[in-house]
């Protein structure tokens, strides 16, 4: 039976009492969302916070919608309610494929999105894709005051972000620059960890000419999630067999994966590359632009 | 895409206790059978279902040879206190050994109850004709008695022949004269992306031979499990170990299961060949199908990319390198 | 901590420790023992059961996180005219032989029917998929998903 330790906790009755919570208690209070990634860690003693805040009453913190040309998700949005979200899922296809293969439904109906970026597991979907979509977290701290932070520049390493102690993760912004996107993502099994994954997001002109191009990669030591060298060669190519297949090549040459139960460094080397490549197909073709 | 076979047979129950043992115990398995006066009856075995279906499978056992309905039998399991010893349940080997002595204890309450009716009815036992639960006088129609009728008398005061103290309860500890044999033939399609490793099982066969079928309904739900197993040892489940000695397997997180997803819907057929070392002729089915399907699969899938061998679990990675001659040492997760 | 929640219909109030889990509440407090508890990694899905309307793996949900919430368990899908369609299909369609997935199969089952009454083969597997079964390799289970979808009669 694996149960958690000892913690006091504390409901949120709003974003303010929240982050007062955070602030009061410093870095050995975690909040709680979903939970799907704290509660196993807490099971195993790999987390031992002394204070949990849960901010599943925050309704403000949930939704999401387009506004000013972005699509903003709230940091409580479940994953459920993002794959049922038909905007989002034609707007950002990548979100979608993503969603689709994380964990099963009954997970998905309770974790969220916030929390999956807030865990920062280099196994995590969601990050790559946001990280290709350039998406924006919006962070609240002590004084009301928000700040915008890239996702790019969201991840600090494994299980490290740039909220602070005392700082809540409110919403995500996602710029609707893409035209097409997508996400691929190879597993042991549904619902696993990715053994590698990669995200694409591309602008096209109408003459197929690489506008702009996002490139996320999951599980293959990514520097914060993102293929750049591949990005910044594709960038102003066109779109084409040979261009994604340099793409292809350069993500895979810039990863540092590490070998685990699955599989050694090649083939996941190998799998960031192919799957850059097919990423970047499938997000071309639903730009609607004929490439190739 | 590519297609692969497997046949296998399987030795299957216990043989003679004086050849087969474990740490010196006799494969044998015992069955108790006690028939209350109304007829109905209460089976003790030596065996003990986690989910197969004893209570129902060999409640048709006592039922098809006593000739009442499967309803009236309960069946008692998994307490020594209350049945008797045997080896229990594993590999198949319930309805072999335990079920084999289920039903000739039923024979032994049928060979009581022939001399309590013939007392009964004032025949000789040779003169009693055995038909669905009653013994009728041979040549005299409407002249007989229900196993119920019998089980009463041999509570009653009826005057019992020698030999007979009364009742109809009767025992048996099975020494099996052999192993059951059960076999099959199995066809698993798959396909293989080549650029992932990706193994999908898209259709799977197969075909089952165990026998007389006691319960078919269960038995197939033996072989869905069996076959839903084979996929996950074939293509998910690992058993490494890190550096420090970590077991990387330790949950459900790191050892797989096929979900639903995994699994294609499982096509059944079947062959009948009676087993001659089984009373009834059946044979054991609960292992079957994790025997043939992690071969079946495997073949699929070295049928896919053109590779002679390469070691289970056939997970990505190591289709993925199989298909370039360098296999991965599947015990080692790390390399 | 005190908590306050709804199950089944009727509302409870335990003086927990925060640490417990909605499992282990339903399970051990209120001895509503049709949930199971299995691989503790939120993985086998045997401890699913509704808050809000909603399946969820109560191994990875605090009681306290319950608070105030409505939580329907297994022993809560039998209506007044008897089973649910679900359950008397599993019966009929042989959808279960151990028993330890079923709970967690049969409200996984109610809630897809409750949102998709007639949902394909791709549909139940993509369902139940959070939910590991190792007696029927997910045979019977479709099939009798697919028998409650037509109407369930024994």
């Amino acid at each position: 039976m694996q149960v958690p330790a000892q913690f006091e906790y504390r409901r949120a009755t709003s974003v303010q009492d929240a982050v007062a919570l955070l602030a009061r208690y410093g870095s050995e209070s975690r909040v709680v969302a979903g939970g799907h990634s704290l509660i196993p860690m807490m099971k195993l003693r790999l987390a031992q916070p002394e204070l949990l805040v849960d901010i599943n009453d925050l309704a403000e913190l949930g939704g999401v919608r387009v506004v000013d040309g972005e699509l903003r998700l709230g940091a409580l949005l479940r994953h459920a309610e993002l794959l049922a979200c038909a905007e989002a899922g034609e707007r950002v296809p990548v979100l979608h494929d993503a969603e689709r293969v994380i964990a099963d439904p009954a997970v998905r109906n309770r974790g969220t999105v916030g929390g999956s970026v807030c865990q920062a597991d280099p196994s995590e979907d969601l990050s790559a894709a946001f990280c290709a979509l350039r998406a924006v977290a919006v962070v609240r701290g002590t004084d009301g005051h928000e700040r915008e932070v890239p996702m790019r520049a969201f991840f600090r390493g494994p299980y490290e972000t740039a909220v602070g102690p005392a700082e809540l993760l409110v919403e995500l912004r996602v710029s609707l620059w893409s035209t097409g996107s997508a996400y691929v993502k190879v597993d042991r099994r549904s619902g696993d960890w990715a053994v590698a994954a990669a995200a694409a997001a591309l602008r096209l002109e109408p003459d197929g000419t690489v506008a702009d191009v996002g490139i996320g990669l999951t599980a293959v030591g990514a520097r914060g999630f993102v293929a750049a060298e591949a990005e910044d060669d594709l960038r102003g190519r066109a779109a084409g067999v040979d261009a994604f297949a340099r793409a292809g090549r350069l993500a895979a040459a810039h990863c540092a994966p590490v070998a685990d139960q699955r599989g050694p460094v090649d083939y996941k080397r190998h799998l960031a590359g192919e799957l850059t490549v097919r990423a970047l197909a499938r997000a071309a073709d639903r730009t609607g632009v004929p490439w190739r | 895409m590519g297609i692969g076979l497997s046949f296998f047979t399987e030795a299957v129950g216990a043989g003679p206790r004086a050849t087969m043992d474990v740490a010196g115990f006799g494969m044998a398995d015992a069955a108790e059978l006690r028939i209350h006066p109304s007829g109905s009856a209460v089976l003790k075995v030596s065996c003990m279902s986690q989910g197969q279906g004893h209570e129902t499978t060999f409640a048709q056992l006592v039922a098809q040879e006593l000739g009442i309905s499967p309803h009236e039998v309960d069946v008692v399991q998994g307490d020594t206190d209350r049945t008797p010893f045997g080896l229990g349940t594993y590999g198949s080997r319930s309805t072999p050994v335990a079920g084999a002595a289920t039903v000739i204890a039923a024979r032994r309450v049928r060979d009581r109850a022939r001399t309590v009716a013939a007392a009964l009815l004032e025949v000789a036992p040779e003169d009693l004709e055995w038909d669905h639960g009653r013994f009728g006088v041979r040549g005299v129609p409407g002249a007989g008695a229900t196993l119920a009728e019998i089980a009463l008398a041999a509570h009653s005061d009826l005057e019992l022949p020698a030999g007979v103290e009364g009742q109809l309860d009767a025992a048996c500890v099975y020494n099996p004269p052999n192993l059951t044999f059960p076999c099959g033939a199995y066809v698993c399609v798959v396909d293989v992306d080549t650029g992932t490793g990706q193994v999908r099982v898209r259709r799977f066969v197969a075909v089952d031979d165990c026998g007389v079928r006691i319960n078919p309904t269960i038995v197939e739900g033996q072989i869905h499990g069996g076959l839903a197993d084979g996929v996950g040892m074939a293509l998910m489940q690992l058993m490494a170990f890190d550096g420090a000695g970590n077991h990387l397997g330790a949950s459900f997180m790191d050892y797989l299961l096929p979900t639903a997803k995994e699994c294609p819907s499982w096509e059944l057929g079947e062959t009948v060949t009676p087993s001659p070392h089984h009373p009834v002729g059946a044979k054991g089915i609960g292992e079957c199908a994790t025997v043939g399907s992690p071969a079946a699969v495997v073949n699929a899938v070295l049928d896919a990319i053109g590779v002679r061998h390469a070691d289970m679990p056939l997970t990505p990675a190591q289709v993925w390198r199989a298909m370039q001659g360098r296999p991965l040492r599947n015990d080692l997760a790390v390399e | 901590m005190e908590v306050t929640l709804t199950v089944n219909g009727r509302e409870h109030t335990r003086e927990i420790e925060p640490r417990l889990l909605l499992v282990h509440l339903l399970r051990d407090d209120l001895g509503l023992t049709g949930t199971h508890w299995g691989c503790d990694t939120s993985n086998c899905g045997a401890c699913v059961v509704w808050m809000d309307e909603l399946p969820v793996k109560s191994c990875t949900v605090l009681a306290a996180m319950a608070g105030g919430r409505r939580v329907r368990t297994v022993e809560g899908l039998e209506g007044p005219s008897g089973l649910d369609p679900v359950q008397t299909s599993f019966i009929a369609c042989h959808g279960l032989q151990c028993g330890f997935c079923t709970p967690a199969m049969l409200m996984t089952a109610r809630w897809l029917l409750d949102h998709d009454p007639d949902p394909s083969e791709d549909d139940i597997r993509e369902a139940v998929s959070g939910v590991t079964c190792r007696c029927t390799g997910y045979e019977n289970i479709v099939r009798a998903i697919r028998h409650a979808a037509a109407g369930g009669s024994p």
